[in-house]
């Protein structure tokens, strides 16, 4: 059997672990409703790990995933909610969050609060990798509005790109809406992606707007939820992150997919 | 765990609409605690403790409640209405170190509140705020609730502000003034309100100002629509459907509107949702300029149904309800404004959302584009929304919509005092007994 290099996802904020908790959902249920058992068991192994089966209790899916915000509420539900109703579940000490919350501020998240997650996070990441048999890349999924998603998340980002260099990057950003979710949101959003086009290897750029018309004017959904938006989007990511070839041999889709569309570093927006 | 908050309610209004306050917390958890354990939504304002008033771990959601305390401070230059609060049925939230009093009262002199009173306790208040704060995990906030108009509230109420800015620099501070109604009956509220509004500017975070004349009218009308909606009933459902009584004076139904504003405001805190706002972030949106952070709010939705002990649960059919399109509507309007001031005529700085309950996206887009097709906003900031979504409902509504806006409509609230200010200023009234009004 041929080895799949794998992918960690780094949930950033509350965007982003919302988003990351429905994406890893959409992976496993379209891998499974594609009938193919190969297929199914190249998804999980990419994007989750199987814990050991012990004598009390049967081996359970794990995502390769960390979870990380400023403020507790969010990350304690997103992995209730994975743990009670999904199947699979977070690993329990890939949570890592704090209290205070970034208060939407790009500079409080990249300067102040950024080394302080840095730390915890580092580990974290270190595991997983260390965990599987060959390394694919980190997927980091968070806003570009907030502070957490923003800040932290460009922290992370060039924190990521110095530890692994010959690792893929990728960063899946959601754009705010254009009328406006947060006042400051324009200056988080150029301070985040003048910061990580330096070290990035591709930003799946997904915009709220955007998305809030497919729900609407595609799927005529009546009342469109911040739910329903995150299945729009994960369906979507998870058309280029699913293995696509099915001979399983060669590497991941995603890199192929990355490296196929960017020349320099500074064209590697995808959308 | 959630960030905590402590509330420091001053004066004899502030501990009125304090008592309020607490009355409609717990209601509100209740109605969303149906195991009767102390939830980590509890913590931001209350503390489970045993009977030796000793905290008990960590709110995991699981540990039931023994006894709550509140994380407040109560402060009055006179007894009576602290007394009163102890008897009551609140009264067990507090114990004896959380209040300080003195027997003759600051005498509606703000220089006597500031300048005698506030150093003389200065030690006292200052070891209970320390040792509320060594109580907490994560201070997020200190909320100050007192009037403008009385010299306790003002006076000892912006004396505390300045040292919680020195000695907490990282807390941030929210003040919930209210400001002296025109034909007010303390004389030297005019006085009292400048003095005061002085302390605000440099040593609060965000103020978000009350008008007794604005909650009244607002009071009046919810009033009104309620007993039209009422009578739309047969009589024989709305005996069927009767709950507890309707709250007669008019000043309980005021400080209930006062309370919600602090409830709605701190409800993302509190409990989950899709789009959570914390108070630091309405710091950080709301206020473009250090000095420039007195923000006009206009609730909706929540305080339309004023009863005194609220039922919980569904709302009762003859309570009047409102839709998203009027919930938006009502909240720019000027006739739900908790201060009296016309928003709309006026240039907004920035505006927050805070909307609570069943409420979905395409909603709040659509309205919010059609809302802000008749709003001014300032050239540098044309979309300056900050939307916040809290899943869980206010008491008996589905749905509830806080607005809260910098808009340069405030400069005609500052204007009207300081014109009342002068006319007293002018002929020197009572101001020998204000040495420092003099030096000001």
């Amino acid at each position: 059997m041929a080895v799949r290099p794998v992918v960690a996802t780094v949930q950033l904020g509350q965007c982003g672990n919302q988003l990351g908790l429905e994406l890893h959902d959409t992976l496993l249920r379209e891998a499974a409703a594609s009938g193919d058992a190969a297929f199914l068991r190249d998804t999980q192994e990419t994007f989750f790990r199987t814990t050991e089966t012990t004598s009390s209790s049967q081996g359970k899916l794990v995502a390769r995933a960390v979870l990380v915000d400023t403020e507790p509420k969010v990350v304690e539900g997103v992995m209730e909610t994975a743990r009670r109703s999904k199947g699979w579940q977070y690993d329990a000490r890939n949570a890592y969050h704090q209290q205070g919350g970034a208060a939407n501020n790009w500079s409080f998240g990249y300067k102040h609060l950024g080394p302080t997650v840095w730390s915890n996070v580092a580990d974290m990441i270190r595991r997983e990798f260390e965990a599987a048999d060959m390394v694919g890349g980190v997927l980091l999924l968070g806003s570009l509005a907030g502070g957490t998603g923003s800040g932290v998340g460009t922290y992370v980002t060039e924190m990521l790109r110095s530890e692994y260099r010959k690792s893929l990057l990728l960063n899946g950003v959601v754009w705010p809406y254009s009328t406006g979710e947060v006042i400051v949101q324009n200056y988080n959003v150029c301070l985040s992606l003048s910061h990580v086009m330096q070290d990035t290897d591709g930003v799946i750029m997904i915009e709220n707007d955007h998305i809030h018309d497919i729900c609407t004017k595609l799927l005529h959904i009546n009342h469109v939820t911040f739910s329903s938006m995150n299945s729009v989007i994960s369906q979507h990511l998870a058309n280029i992150l699913l293995p696509s070839n099915r001979c399983y041999a060669t590497s991941s889709s995603c890199s192929n997919h990355v490296k196929s569309r960017e020349r320099t570093s500074r064209r590697s927006f995808l959308n | 765990m959630p960030r905590e908050l402590i509330t420091l309610q001053v004066g004899q209004c502030g501990n009125q609409i304090g008592c309020k306050f607490w009355d409609l917390a717990l209601h509100e958890h209740a109605a969303n605690n149906a195991q009767a354990t102390f939830q980590p939504s509890m913590s931001t304002f209350f503390r489970n403790v045993d009977a030796g008033g000793r905290d008990v771990g960590m709110p995991t959601g699981t540990a039931p409640i023994q006894f709550l305390k509140a994380r407040a401070l109560l402060v009055d230059m006179e007894q009576g209405v602290l007394d009163q609060v102890m008897k009551g049925h609140i009264g067990e939230l507090f114990d004896g170190r959380q209040l300080i009093s003195d027997v003759s009262g600051a005498g509606n002199n703000w220089a006597r509140g500031f300048c005698h009173y506030g150093p003389k306790y200065h030690d006292t208040i200052m070891e209970k705020v320390r040792h509320a704060v060594e109580q907490c995990d994560s201070l997020q906030c200190f909320m100050l609730i007192h009037s403008l108009g009385g010299g306790t509230g003002s006076g000892v109420g912006t004396y505390v502000l300045q040292h919680l800015q020195d000695e907490f620099p990282n807390v941030y501070r929210f003040v919930t003034p209210v400001f002296p109604s025109e034909d007010d009956d303390v004389v030297t509220s005019p006085y009292n309100s400048i003095l005061s509004l002085a302390q605000l500017i440099d040593h609060a975070d965000c103020v978000l100002p009350l008008c007794n004349d604005a909650l009244s009218e607002i009071c009046a009308k919810v009033s009104t629509e309620e007993d039209k909606c009422r009578r739309s009933f047969s009589a024989s459902a709305a005996q069927k459907s009767a709950g507890p009584q309707e709250v007669g004076k008019p000043w309980e139904r005021m400080n209930m509107l006062a309370a919600q504003l602090l409830l709605d405001l701190t409800c993302s805190m509190r409990f989950e949702g899709p789009l959570n706002v914390d108070l630091n972030e309405v710091t950080m949106n709301m206020v473009p300029y250090p000095r420039m952070h007195f923000l006009i709010s206009s609730l909706t939705g929540s305080i339309m149904n004023l009863r005194d002990t609220p039922a919980g649960g569904q709302p009762a059919s003859h309570y009047y309800l409102r839709n998203m399109s009027q919930l938006f509507s009502d909240a720019f309007s000027r006739d739900y404004q908790l201060i009296t001031a016309d928003p709309k005529q006026d240039l907004y700085l920035a505006s927050a959302l805070l909307l609570r309950g069943d409420v979905d996206m395409a909603d709040i887009r659509q309205n919010l584009a059609r809302v802000q097709r008749g709003l001014r906003f300032v050239r540098w900031n044309p979309e300056g929304w900050k939307v916040g979504h809290c899943a869980v409902p206010p008491l008996n509504q589905p749905r509830s919509l806080l607005c809260i806006a910098n808009n340069c409509c405030i400069a005609d609230t500052f204007t009207e005092l300081r014109a009342r200010f002068m006319r007293l200023y002018k002929y020197q009234t009572s101001v020998v007994e204000r040495g420092h009004a003099e030096r000001r």
